[in-house]
């Protein structure tokens, strides 16, 4: 395929992305900036506890004031009281009990937001508490408080492949380490936002901050007891999602339909930084113990990984979550035996669910930093002992998968090494005896399946409609949520119609026009609705061509004259479904993704000695995408990728104590601001896969999966000190431990850090 | 949401001080950043509060005055970092200044506000400690003046009575040959609440020995204030590693003796005293002595 | 309470009767139906509603409505004439600094205020300036590249940065 990237016009170049002229003239309008005529603003209450009973909602008071139109709470719900994509345990408002902080009680509509928001401190609600289980760890012991009647286990994940005893008898050294991640918060930069009205049809219509349009139809459709038809979302330019903006706002969908159809009005209902902080799920904790045996020439026999997963109070993702973690845990490495369990446990802190990465930037810190502290007992540089056992074409994975495309993990571990003069830097770092600031330099790298995987059924729709002055429309039920979904399909629509991509312009999705995509998630976007719209594309050619063939030299506006003047229609649906993949479930095995795509950073850091701060001085990424669709949009992707993973890396910690979030908004949860950031280097392979859209793969979420890795690595070469625990704090560099606020439990809590 | 609330702005100091001299209760603000967060955050937003701005009466004039440096107190951050005069006369506070979280919020957060607010975090404390810096109070039956140093008697309280105004700071320059030093440890690059700041003066005489020492420190203490057994122990002493460090000691000593061992201290009592041998150093650099070198 | 204000919003008068707690924010999104700014914590600390006041930028949410009366408030709805952009919109976009785009508004008026106060910025100066503005997206590279460039071609047709 090496020729067909000298032909391609569009596909890999620099174009300004298609929405982008609305959002610096501050035109767009994003969820909360829509208002209905004759609106009414909602506002939600929130539970007092973490875990109790309810007793008793009485909203007798609220009802009589002046300006309050509506109240609903769970009696006011006609249809299903649980949703839920994975398993429906859900609720829109708490039915029997509470099972977290964010759980909503009621909600309150009114005629001014400020109104809604005192209004609702009028419900009075008896709770009757219920020990509370905060630490995933302790959840499936026999006496743990139960979240679920039916136990605390959510899911649990296996891989198994040759035998570990096996394995570890052959080893001539066995090593074992416990590391643990935290939860943390997508942090849009857009609150959960949206409105609701009754439509003329009998049915509701919703705009919102929504990322998986279809699921949330599902969800809205079964709570409010009326057909799919009937329930129309539209899908608002999301003001960001890193997989956040699901059931998180499909609560809200609920909330503000139910609302509506007792009063009769429309209803905005827009989150607050602090009820989005509340009630919006997380990025999973893990809790995980890796061991390893080795052969002294740095060959794996053997690796045995037992991770704890907390899904927090509902299922959301986590099934799926954590079965990405379960194939990847092992990294891209030759392992021959294996045995990995992962357990998603239920807990009363924030559910956890889908987030940038989807379970993979856990385990990629566990195992990136496993690797560089097994290359410190043998005495093996980080880089020699990856290339030794990174993945090669061919390979088997953990699962049993062959690798049976291009792998070029060795080839961006090689490259990125040289230019960042990796060795030498390492070897210099290591003997640094400084007592005030050191360098450091750390590596990392991954393999990531692409799209959904054995998770689900993985399909998508494009339409594609040219306009008969040979402007195009292009709609898909996959959405933009800032990532650029829309400039990457404009791409390869006019790549495929060989037109500018001016002609074209994207809408965004509406359930009611556009056929089920199945969610925006896990970087499947591009190869997933590219497909579809490069055979929309197709198809639309075949049609060009088969009036216009015999005349030569037409533009493609002559050519589409032609056409509606023949009566041809040039309105076409896309459709792609991704190749087989197979998941035997009861024996942890199978073909988990149709491809995968590699990469790897490494990180330059300072560290202050004395004060435990680091600071990443340089960053340096390298992935093999396939195909750069849009070369900005890749290089965002990575700049974007980096900051996110550099918070997950140093700052970021959404704590709770005992159930209660220790953070309300950004004051105290710190973000990386500009001043925070390095230099970067980014640099891109093409390894054209044949499943993509013209060799394209995927990039979203590898850009973050294995920063925070590259950092701790770095943070170790410069002190010598190992953190095994995320995020790297001030205190955590300096003293080895984090510190926290006394919860009721006990005085000092070192968050079970050894 | 802010509920609502009675907006009341007046441009004459005494107009001013008869609104809060009333019975109702009325909150003074000036930049606001602090007092809007807390009245968004109302547990009870049907009790409707009143606000005085005091934006409007004239407190935002910078001058020397016979040596005594005013700065009016509602001054903003931004006005007090660009400000000539305290560039030169009270560089540490030039530096605290610009530290103060964001553009945005130096540009509407003032300095008398962040006196007033009280918070062990607030930055331009340990600066303006040094320069033994006064607060101007206003009601309508008396005028006082209240050192910096008694002004706050504990987190977020202060001496000031509800019918009171600050009008201004004063501040006493030291002489030119002093040098100074002022570190704010914070968690990520920029828009930090202090973990801890640390601000010094130091003079040295013919001698090389320090003739005079003023250390502060923020966040350190439930109060900010100077560190005075560091600052006996310094003085006469040649400026030296081992001095500055065991200076570092008594200070860590000293904010275990005040606090007690609390959950933050394994982390504090290291950093402590780094950073006041980091500052100590900064402004031994900075000192002027011609006989020196 | 109410009470009544005559601003300059973009240039234009305007003098209204608004509810004396709503902020700055609110008053230009709910009165003046200028959405464009952008609300994103209403405590200062993510500067997606960073407007221009009297020149300086402020975030509107820590700032009420009445304490703006006289004085000249600029939004990202000022910036265009048409479909006309003004260059530092133009370096935005030229730089794919825009990503989801909600930071947008807020880091284009900090822009306009640090070109204002200094038109030759080094990189250490505009982090300062825009380190108020939280952006999720783009890790902000696109986004110094733009302030950058977008001084480069103002020092070589100098305009005045607001008409
Ligand atoms: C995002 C953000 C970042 C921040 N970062 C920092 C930081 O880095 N360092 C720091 O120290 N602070 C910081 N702050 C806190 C705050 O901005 C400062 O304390 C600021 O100086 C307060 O000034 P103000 O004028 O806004 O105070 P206001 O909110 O107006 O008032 C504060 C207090 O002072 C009283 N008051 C104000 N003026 C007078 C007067 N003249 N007479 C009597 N009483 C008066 C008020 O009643 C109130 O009690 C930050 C705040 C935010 C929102
Ligand atoms: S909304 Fe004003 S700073 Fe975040
Ligand atoms: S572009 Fe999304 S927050 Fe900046």
């Amino acid at each position: 395929m090496a020729d067909e990237k000298d032909k391609l016009k569009v596909v890999g170049t620099r174009v300004i992305r298609t929405d982008a002229f609305d959002k610096v003239t501050g035109r767009t309008r994003y969820s909360a900036d829509v208002n209905a005529v004759g609106q009414l603003f909602g506002s939600v209450l929130h539970s007092e506890y973490p875990h109790a009973e309810i007793l008793e909602i009485d909203t007798s008071e609220v009802e009589r004031l002046e300006g309050v139109r509506a109240v609903v709470t769970r009696e006011d719900i006609p249809g299903a009281k649980y949703f839920g994509g994975v398993i429906p345990n859900q609720t829109v408002f708490a039915v029997d009990k509470v099972r977290y902080y964010g759980d909503g009680i009621s909600a309150v509509a009114a005629d001014t937001p400020e109104l809604a928001e005192a209004a609702k401190l009028l419900i009075k609600v008896k709770y009757k508490p219920l020990p509370v289980l905060s630490d995933a760890r302790e959840g499936l012991r026999a006496d743990a408080p139960k979240v679920f009647p039916e136990g605390n286990l959510c899911k649990h994940h296996k891989v198994r492949k040759g035998n570990v005893e096996k394995g570890f008898a052959e080893a001539d050294l066995i090593i074992e380490r416990e590391y643990s991640t935290q939860r943390i918060e997508h942090s849009y930069l857009e609150p959960e936002a949206v409105v609701a009205e009754l439509s003329e049809d009998g049915g509701i219509k919703i705009i919102g901050s929504i990322q998986n349009l279809f699921s949330a139809r599902r969800a809205v459709a079964s709570v409010l007891n009326l057909p799919l038809n009937k329930v129309r979302l539209i899908q608002a330019p999301l003001g960001g999602s890193f997989g956040g903006k699901d059931e998180a706002v499909t609560v809200l969908f609920c909330r503000a339909a139910l609302l509506a159809i007792k009063c009769g009005r429309p209803i905005k209902l827009v989150n607050s930084r602090e009820d989005s902080f509340r009630e919006s799920y997380k990025r999973h904790p893990y809790f995980m113990r890796y061991k390893a045996g080795v052969k002294s020439d740095g060959t794996f026999t053997a690796m045995e990984i037992d991770i704890t997963a907390d899904a927090g109070a509902y299922a959301s993702m986590s099934p799926f979550v954590t079965w990405r973690s379960v194939v990847q845990a092992t990294g891209p490495y030759r392992v021959p035996n294996v045995k990995t369990d992962v357990r998603a446990v239920y807990t009363n802190n924030n559910y956890t669910g889908a987030m940038r990465g989807f379970g993979s930037p856990q385990v990629n810190f566990a195992v990136e930093s496993f690797i560089d502290e097994i290359a410190e007992e043998l005495g093996i540089n980080p880089l020699e002992l990856r290339l030794k056992n990174a993945f090669v074409d061919g390979d088997i994975t953990a699962t049993g998968q062959k690798l049976n495309h291009k792998v070029s993990l060795g080839e961006a571990l090689k490259t990125i090494a040289e230019r960042s003069d990796f060795v030498s830097k390492w070897e210099t770092s290591r003997k640094s005896s400084s007592r005030d600031v050191r360098k450091g330099i750390g590596i990392s790298c991954s393999y990531r399946g692409v799209s959904l995987g054995a998770e689900g059924t993985d399909a998508a729709s494009v339409l594609v409609s040219i306009q008969s002055d040979g402007s195009v429309i292009v709609e898909t039920g996959l959405v933009d949520m800032g990532q650029g979904a829309a400039t990457a399909i404009s791409i390869i629509v006019a790549e495929g119609l060989g037109i500018d991509i001016e002609k074209i312009h994207f809408l965004n999705a509406d359930t009611s026009r556009v056929p089920d995509s199945g969610p925006t998630v896990a970087s499947r976007t591009t190869i997933m609705a590219g497909n579809a719209a490069k055979n929309a594309c197709e198809i639309l050619n075949e049609r060009i061509k088969r009036v216009v063939s015999g005349e030569k030299d037409l533009g493609f506006e002559e050519k589409v004259a032609i056409c509606f003047r023949e009566g041809i229609s040039l309105y076409a649906v896309g459709h792609y479904k991704s190749p087989k993949t197979t998941w035997d479930e009861e024996n942890g095995y199978g073909d988990a993704y149709f491809t995968f795509v590699y990469g790897a950073n490494i990180s330059e850091v300072e560290v202050d000695m004395r004060t435990g701060k680091a600071k990443v001085d340089k960053f340096y990424a390298i992935h093999d995408v396939g195909r750069v669709v849009s070369l900005s949009g890749a290089e965002g992707q990575v700049y974007g990728g980096v900051a996110m993973g550099m918070g997950y890396a140093l700052l970021e910690d959404f704590h709770q104590t005992d159930g209660i979030p220790d953070f309300k908004n950004f004051d105290e949860y710190l973000l990386t601001t500009a001043a925070d950031i390095p230099k970067m280097e980014v640099e891109f392979l093409q390894n054209p896969d044949k499943a993509g859209p013209y060799g394209a793969k995927s990039l979203g979420e590898p850009s973050t999966e294995i920063v925070a890795p590259a950092i701790a690595n770095a943070v170790y070469n410069a002190t010598g000190k190992r953190i095994r625990n995320l995020p790297l704090t001030l205190e955590r560099v300096l003293i080895g431990r984090e510190l926290v606020r006394p919860s009721k439990r006990g005085s000092e809590i070192a968050r079970g850090e050894k | 949401m802010i509920p609502e609330i009675e907006y009341i702005k007046e441009t004459e100091l005494d107009l001013a001080l008869q609104h809060l001299a009333s019975d109702k209760k009325v909150i003074p603000f000036a930049g606001g950043t602090d007092v809007l967060i807390e009245l968004r955050k109302s547990k009870n937003p049907f009790d409707r509060k009143a606000l005085l701005d005091v934006k409007g009466l004239g407190l935002n004039d910078i001058y020397i005055h016979s040596d005594t440096v005013i700065i009016g107190a509602a001054s903003t951050h931004t006005e007090v970092e660009d400000n000539e005069i305290i560039k030169s006369k009270l560089p540490v506070l030039t530096k605290a200044s610009s530290l103060i979280g964001s553009k945005q919020i130096r540009n509407r957060g003032t300095i008398g506000g962040n006196i007033i607010n009280a918070s062990p975090c607030a930055d331009t404390v340990p600066a303006l400690l040094l320069y033994d810096a006064q607060i101007v109070i206003r009601s309508l039956s008396e005028d006082r003046t209240v050192p910096l140093s008694e002004f706050i008697t504990s987190p977020y309280e202060t001496v000031l009575q509800k019918d009171e105004l600050v009008t201004e700071i004063r501040a006493f320059p030291v002489a030119e040959d002093y040098g100074w030093g002022y570190y704010k440890l914070g968690r990520r690059g920029a828009v930090n609440i202090s973990r801890m700041t640390v601000a010094a003066l130091m003079k040295v005489d013919g001698e090389g020995k320090i003739n005079e020492i003023r250390v502060s420190a923020g966040s350190v203490f439930p109060i900010t204030s100077r560190i005075s057994d560091v600052e006996k122990m310094l003085v006469g002493e040649k400026p030296k590693a081992e001095i500055f460090r065991r200076a570092g000691e008594i200070a860590a000593e000293k904010m275990i003796e005040t606090s007690g061992r609390r959950w933050s201290t394994p982390y504090k009592e290291s950093v402590v005293k780094e950073l006041i041998v980091r500052v100590l150093n900064e402004a031994y650099s900075r000192c002027k002595n011609d006989d020196l070198s | 309470m109410m009470t009544f204000l005559d601003v300059r919003v973009n240039k234009t008068r305007v003098r209204r009767f608004v509810p004396a707690h709503f902020t700055l924010l609110r008053f230009l999104r709910e009165t003046e139906g200028l959405t464009g700014t952008k609300c994103g914590c209403e405590i200062g600390e993510c500067g997606a509603c960073t407007v221009l006041l009297d020149g300086k930028a402020v975030n509107s949410c820590l700032v009420l409505a009445p304490e703006v009366n006289g004085a000249d408030i600029w939004t990202v709805e000022g910036l265009a004439e048409g479909f006309d952009l003004h260059p530092i919109q133009k370096a935005f976009l030229d730089n794919d600094a825009v990503h989801c785009g909600y930071c947008t508004p807020g880091l284009l008026m900090s822009s306009i205020a640090l070109l204002n106060d200094d038109p030759d910025p080094s990189e250490e100066k505009i982090k300062t300036y825009i380190a108020g503005n939280l952006c999720r997206c783009t890790g902000y590279i696109p986004i110094i590249n733009a302030i950058k460039e977008a001084a480069r071609i103002l020092k070589n047709e100098p305009r005045p940065l607001l008409k």
